[in-house]
């Protein structure tokens, strides 16, 4: 039973005994604390004290990357004729976040402000509730909840990682000798700047911009048509990347290395698609470098979710995926389910045939042998290989940058 | 707001006037000495407050088994009545028996008006219960003193149960109702005590309600932010009262006795009618 009815049945339990001890003045003393909760309560339930208040949330930003903040405003506006308590709370249940005001007095045409950060410690979209208004008579008795905002929808990108180079950009055609195929595109024509990186050829530098540049920094120019042969990304989405990895699944940390190899591929103006792979393809992306493509790139890598099939090497080597992505190929892969470390170092060397292949796997305490195995088994074939995990995700794009210099 | 503060420490006095005017005179005093006198009232004396002493210490709750918890309380609260109960089987003498039920009917108001100061944990029931058992236990103990004092005992329990159970004079059994002394200095200091009550029992209300709900920081001022709003809900309950004044005077004109029955219950029903109606069109709204 509610509190407030219990209290008033208590109450007039009591003045049913004062009422047979035919006292009058203790009668009414009794009656008059009955009538003054029963107005108590009428007066909250009437006068409706919700359609009072006005509130107003912002939300700073709706995109956002993992590890950012995001501000959320709470703007109240309370315009009755008396002071009413209550709370304001909203939450973040992917987040795992409760806020709320705690109970507040809040008097006649007065303003409250609050001020709410959000840390974004995941990737994907989050709903943040709609702020709820909840409010309490005078001896706060009874209360009235009501929805006071709609609900707002946050997107956490992954975390990109810097990586200074484009040597990335540059290995499939370096290596594999399509040097001239790659850059067969450029005019004179220049699209833009960026800055000067490594093993970009001295004609390209623009001596101009560097000097004018406040730092000095060099800068190379961009020429329309300048195409190096694009680089694909593949996502392993299998059930192998739902597995824990420190805060998070391995897929988030998959995420965050395929959004920094991404980000710096297409800065540094190289072609870049992104496939996401269990059993079959899951999500194609074509290799592409402008902006529009990037934004996309980043909002599939924070939307995705691991699928409830395992990843097969196997079945990706027989794939017969089109020339548009490439000879180089760069693999994320979680903990693999596919027996031998031996067949899947074999179904790789298959792959490597026809491609450059670069592999990072993704492991926590728990797989790190299995995973510390299968590298050793894929550099046989010779594979560059990476590990990784959630705490060692700059450091592992490190090593693949410098491995990857070393190559080139 | 000092004043305010000051005025909110002593308001619980002024519902205690008229409990003061029926019990503070020459016949309670004298029936209190009479018994005081009695072994039976030293037995009583002895176990209450060795039951308060150990109460009060938490020295009850400490004991392993709570068998023993409960025959230790009962027998340490319900053992004055022995001694009393074996001289009315043995001398046919009740004197001793209506001494000790002096003693628990004193003791029962002093407990009253302590719930009356007290600030915390009480909330608007226990106040106003208090006030109203503090009221009953002063008028039982004024009756049975006066009529005691009449057939020359020092306090006579059916009168003073009487008291207690009026209503029954409706079915015809001859109660010996006993009026307040100075009546209407006591009708004139419950005009006061009504609002003071009401108020008392309000602020006990919100103040119970804030702890439970908002234990930590920030209690304080939303009590105080809301102490106008109180004042403004016991004004009201007292100009609302003035609702039973018509039907008052209508039913004392058919029978006297009615007057506290009919007019208080029906308004209490209405508006309680009132609540369910507005409860359920709550719920039909959320």
């Amino acid at each position: 039973m509610k509190s407030h009815l219990k209290i008033l049945l208590s109450l007039l339990l009591l003045l049913l005994l004062s009422s047979f001890t035919l006292l009058p003045e203790i009668t009414l003393a009794v009656l008059a604390v009955y009538l003054a909760v029963v107005l108590d309560i009428l007066i909250f339930r009437f006068t409706g004290p919700l359609r009072r208040f006005t509130v107003i949330r912002k939300v700073g930003r709706h995109q956002l990357m993992v590890g950012e903040n995001v501000s959320v405003s709470l703007q109240v506006k309370y315009q009755g004729s008396f002071p009413i308590v209550g709370s304001l709370g909203f939450g973040c249940e992917s987040l795992g976040l409760d806020f709320g005001t705690g109970l507040l007095a809040f008097k006649p045409s007065t303003d409250n402000t609050h001020q709410y950060s959000i840390l974004a410690k995941r990737r994907g979209t989050h709903i943040i509730s709609p702020t709820v208004l909840h409010i309490r008579d005078w001896l706060m008795l009874s209360d009235q909840k009501v929805n006071t905002t709609d609900q707002d929808d946050i997107l956490v990108l992954p975390r990109i990682y810097p990586i200074r180079s484009n040597v990335i950009g540059t290995l499939g055609a370096r290596v594999r000798g399509l040097t001239t195929s790659g850059n067969e595109g450029r005019s004179s024509e220049i699209w833009g700047m960026r800055e000067y990186q490594p093993f970009d050829e001295y004609k390209m530098i623009s001596w101009k911009s560097m000097a004018k540049h406040p730092d000095q920094t060099p800068m190379t120019k961009i020429t329309v048509g300048e195409v190096g042969s694009p680089v694909t990304v593949i996502v392993d989405v299998g059930d192998d990347m739902n597995t824990p990895n420190g805060e998070y699944v391995n897929l988030d940390v998959a995420a965050d290395l395929a959004a920094s190899i991404c980000f710096s591929l297409i800065n540094g103006g190289t072609k870049t698609g992104l496939i996401f792979y269990d059993n079959k393809l899951s999500k194609v992306i074509k290799p592409d470098r402008n902006a529009n493509h990037l934004t996309s790139i980043l909002h599939h890598l924070a939307l995705v979710q691991p699928s409830s099939k395992s990843f097969r090497m196997t079945n990706l080597v027989n794939e017969n995926l089109p020339t548009d992505f490439g000879k180089t190929f760069i693999l994320i892969i979680g903990r693999i389910r596919e027996g031998t470390t031996g067949a899947f170092a074999s179904a790789l060397s298959m792959l490597r045939k026809h491609h450059q292949i670069m592999m990072i796997i993704v492991h926590n305490e728990d797989s790190k042998t299995y995973a510390e195995s299968l590298q050793h088994a894929s550099r046989q074939v010779g594979v560059p290989t990476f590990l990784a995990t959630s705490t060692t995700i700059p450091e592992t794009l490190r090593i693949l940058e410098q491995t990857t210099i070393a190559l080139v | 707001m000092h004043l305010f503060n000051i005025f909110l420490k002593i308001l619980p006095v002024i519902p205690i006037i008229p409990l003061v005017i029926i019990i503070a005179n020459q016949t309670v005093a004298t029936s209190l000495f009479k018994a005081a006198e009695t072994t039976s009232f030293h037995i009583w004396v002895i176990l209450i407050g060795s039951y308060l002493i150990l109460r009060t210490g938490n020295y009850i709750s400490k004991i392993k088994w709570i068998g023993v918890q409960v025959i230790l309380e009962i027998g340490l609260l319900a053992m004055p009545f022995a001694y009393p109960i074996y001289i009315v089987a043995t001398e046919m003498s009740s004197v001793q028996f209506e001494g000790v039920f002096l003693a628990y009917l004193s003791l029962g108001f002093l407990v009253s008006i302590y719930l009356l100061f007290r600030r915390s944990g009480v909330g608007s029931v226990w106040k106003i219960g208090a006030f109203l058992f503090a009221y009953l236990f002063a008028l039982m103990i004024y009756a049975g003193s006066f009529a005691g004092q009449l057939t020359g005992v020092p306090f006579l329990i059916t009168i003073a149960v009487d008291q207690l159970f009026r209503v029954a004079i409706l079915t015809g059994y001859p109660a010996y109702l006993v009026y307040p002394p100075s009546e209407i200095y006591v009708s004139v200091s419950m005009t006061l005590a009504i609002p003071a009550i009401i108020f008392l029992a309000l602020s006990a209300e919100l103040a119970k309600s804030a702890a439970r709900i908002a234990p930590q920081k920030g209690s304080t001022n939303i009590i105080s932010n809301l102490k106008p709003a109180v004042l403004l809900l016991s004004l009201s309950a007292v100009i609302v009262l003035a609702l039973t004044l018509p039907i008052s005077l209508w039913v004392v004109t058919l029978n006297r006795q009615l007057v506290t029955l009919i007019p208080t219950i029906s308004i209490a029903i209405l508006v309680m009618l009132l609540v369910l109606i507005s409860e359920k069109r709550d719920h039909e709204i959320s």
